[in-house]
């Protein structure tokens, strides 16, 4: 009852548009302050913040959204879209398969999506419609090769699931490989099928020698380096997630430094940046762990999980209906909050129901990607718009064939575990 | 001109402040990258791990950069709410709104800033010192929460001035922050 009035609350406090931090702080300390009075108020949001922040597991988050500044300062990701271009760029619908490998790419170096949906349309959308593609077509597919840094590793996302949920988050990171390159051929697929229906909306582009095919791959060098920095180091097992988010955000820096682009201004825009982001994440983590403890003190999770274990029905009802819930939620709020809000009450339901939370973990990505690019809140979407200067309808009308493609393969990865298991499975242990 | 002078005044005393502090935090932010890299670095290829590492980055450097960028976050709008509704409604109810989120969040981060701050004080009179290898003051690393939310109560008192000044003298006193989409991006 306790909770179910707080939770109300917390709704309300998030519907006027209070930060979701700031919502799940307030409430979260009126309930501790109702159910254990002032002194357990007090002990927690005095003790918590500090231990939270100070957490060594949370260095990730900072270090991965500094190795996505530095990605973006240094450049090296501008030439990816070119890169591949030359080589499909003469298939029909090819430069837009090449953005979503331009996407894969970008993912595989930055763990930021709206870093990857800007840097994609400040690239890829004039080369397009240069190239006469139709813009609905042009602006879906950014929108959406965009989401793939949220998957492919290194993700922040992946790396706060693992933090609330307490599961491995090498395991993570790796189990995102996999779908993340079903995802893309997936995009790639889904531009095939819309070329084909229509063929004018996207004319062929140019044709380029064997020799400025090789010679674009010069831009693969620096990528490589920084995903072995990160995935590669995390696969062998050379380095932790941790360390490995460190030599990730060292390795960008590196990169921008040759590249000439580091001086006091831009180093001091890109950590301001960084902290910014870093400080949104943190404080939503170190408010949900207070408003954790009062949850946790009025039992609700255990009450919710006994609740649903007491129903007649079967576990993939369970799960069908929890991952539409996420995709509602996608539609109306930012996705990392959903995350930090839903993961410590739906995780331990979903353990109940005998599920693995590796690949939960990984497919509730995969509707988080959705979620970036549906109306009213896909934020994806907004950075296209106002990077590429396109219509927002014009964006959402060309996302949901994208959507659709996504559902579907989402589809397949529930109902083959696999897909996302098998690899993590062949990890140095 | 701005019909109070000396919430202007206040408002670029708290932005200097805060520019001040989210610097030091950006420091932290750099200084947290190299540790880490120079500590696997030492690790695997002499076999010499930074035996100060874990201390430093959990005592200092990822507190630092949290609670020091706090306050300046809140001020660039960085901090992510959900504000679908905030499309749907006029300027006038935009502003009751963020007052109302002002004012209740600014008491519970005060509290838990008044508060650490007398636990701070407590152990800096009694010389504690933190159980781990290093044995640091224990005041020097508690420091960091009642300067970040003090701060981060002193903006959320400031914005809730200054929507309700608007709403009051009908002139305006803070800009509403902008709706999803144009704000500063996040992750």
């Amino acid at each position: 009852m306790m909770a179910g009035g707080i939770t109300l609350l917390l709704f309300v406090l998030l519907t006027i548009g209070m930060p979701v931090a700031f919502s799940l702080f307030a409430a979260g300390s009126l309930g501790l302050y109702l159910v254990g009075g002032m002194q357990t108020l007090v002990g927690v949001i005095t003790t918590t913040p500090l231990s939270t922040a100070g957490s060594y597991e949370l260095i990730s988050v900072p270090m991965f959204i500094l190795m996505a500044e530095f990605v973006i300062l240094s450049g090296v990701a501008d030439n990816l879209f070119k890169a591949a271009a030359t080589w499909v760029g003469r298939v029909p619908g090819g430069l837009a398969m090449a953005t979503a490998v331009a996407g894969a790419g970008f993912g595989a170096i930055s763990g930021s999506s709206t870093a990857s949906a800007a840097t994609l349309s400040s690239t890829t959308m004039p080369a397009m419609l240069k190239q006469g593609y139709e813009p609905k077509l042009a602006a879906g597919v950014v929108a959406i090769s965009g989401t793939l840094a949220m998957l492919i590793p290194p993700s922040i996302a992946l790396v706060l699931y693992g933090i609330i949920a307490d599961v491995s988050i090498g395991q993570l990171l790796i189990g995102g490989v996999i779908p993340g390159i079903l995802v893309t051929l997936t995009i790639v697929a889904t531009v095939w099928v819309l070329v084909w229906h229509k063929p004018s909306s996207a004319p062929r582009g140019n044709a380029y020698t064997m020799r400025e095919k090789f010679v674009s791959l010069k831009v693969v060098g620096p990528m490589v380096v920084l995903f072995m920095c990160v995935t590669g180091a995390i696969y062998t097992g050379v380095a932790t997630p941790t360390e490995a988010s460190g030599l990730g955000a060292f390795g960008a820096f590196v990169l921008a430094v040759r590249e000439g682009k580091v001086n006091r201004v831009a180093l001091m825009k890109a950590l301001t940046h960084a902290a910014h982001a870093s400080c949104m994440i943190i404080m939503i983590v170190v408010c949900a762990k207070v408003f954790g403890y009062f949850i946790t003190l009025t039992q609700a999770t255990q009450a919710i999980v006994q609740w649903v274990g007491g129903l007649e029905v079967s576990r993939w009802v369970v799960l069908a209906f929890i991952l539409f819930g996420y995709l509602v939620l996608g539609c109306l709020m930012d996705q990392v909050a959903i995350l930090i809000l839903t993961v410590p009450i739906v995780l331990p339901l979903i353990k109940s129901l005998g599920f693995d939370p590796v690949w939960f973990g990984v497919i509730i990505i995969v509707v988080a990607e959705v979620g970036l690019v549906t109306p009213p809140v896909g934020l994806n979407v907004f950075v296209v718009s106002r990077y590429a200067k396109r219509p927002l309808q014009e964006i959402f009308a060309g996302v949901w064939p994208h959507v659709f493609s996504h559902l579907l393969l989402l589809v397949v990865m529930v109902a083959f575990p696999q897909i996302i298991l098998w690899l993590p499975a062949q990890m140095a242990p | 001109m701005s019909p109070s002078p000396f919430y202007d005044r206040l408002k670029r005393l708290v932005d200097l402040i805060d520019n001040a502090v989210l610097a030091v935090g950006c420091l932290m932010l750099f200084a947290l990258m190299l540790v880490v890299v120079a500590d696997v670095s030492l690790r695997y290829l002499f076999n010499a791990p930074l035996t100060w590492a874990f201390e430093i980055i959990s005592s200092y450097l990822m507190p630092g950069l949290f609670f020091l960028a706090a306050s300046h976050t809140l001020k660039s709008n960085a901090h992510v709410c959900v504000d679908i509704l905030h499309n749907y409604v006029g300027s006038k109810t935009r502003y009751v709104f963020e007052a109302t989120s002002s004012v209740l969040a600014a008491p519970i981060f005060g509290l838990a800033a008044v508060v650490s701050a007398q636990n701070t004080w407590h152990d800096l009179q009694s010389g504690a010192a933190s159980g781990s290898g290093m044995e640091l003051p224990t005041w020097s690393i508690s420091l960091m929460l009642p300067l970040g939310f003090g701060l981060l109560t002193l903006r959320l008192t400031l914005h809730a001035i200054g929507y309700i000044g608007t709403l009051v003298t009908g002139r305006v006193m803070k800009h509403l922050p902008a709706i999803s989409g144009t704000e500063e991006l996040g992750t």
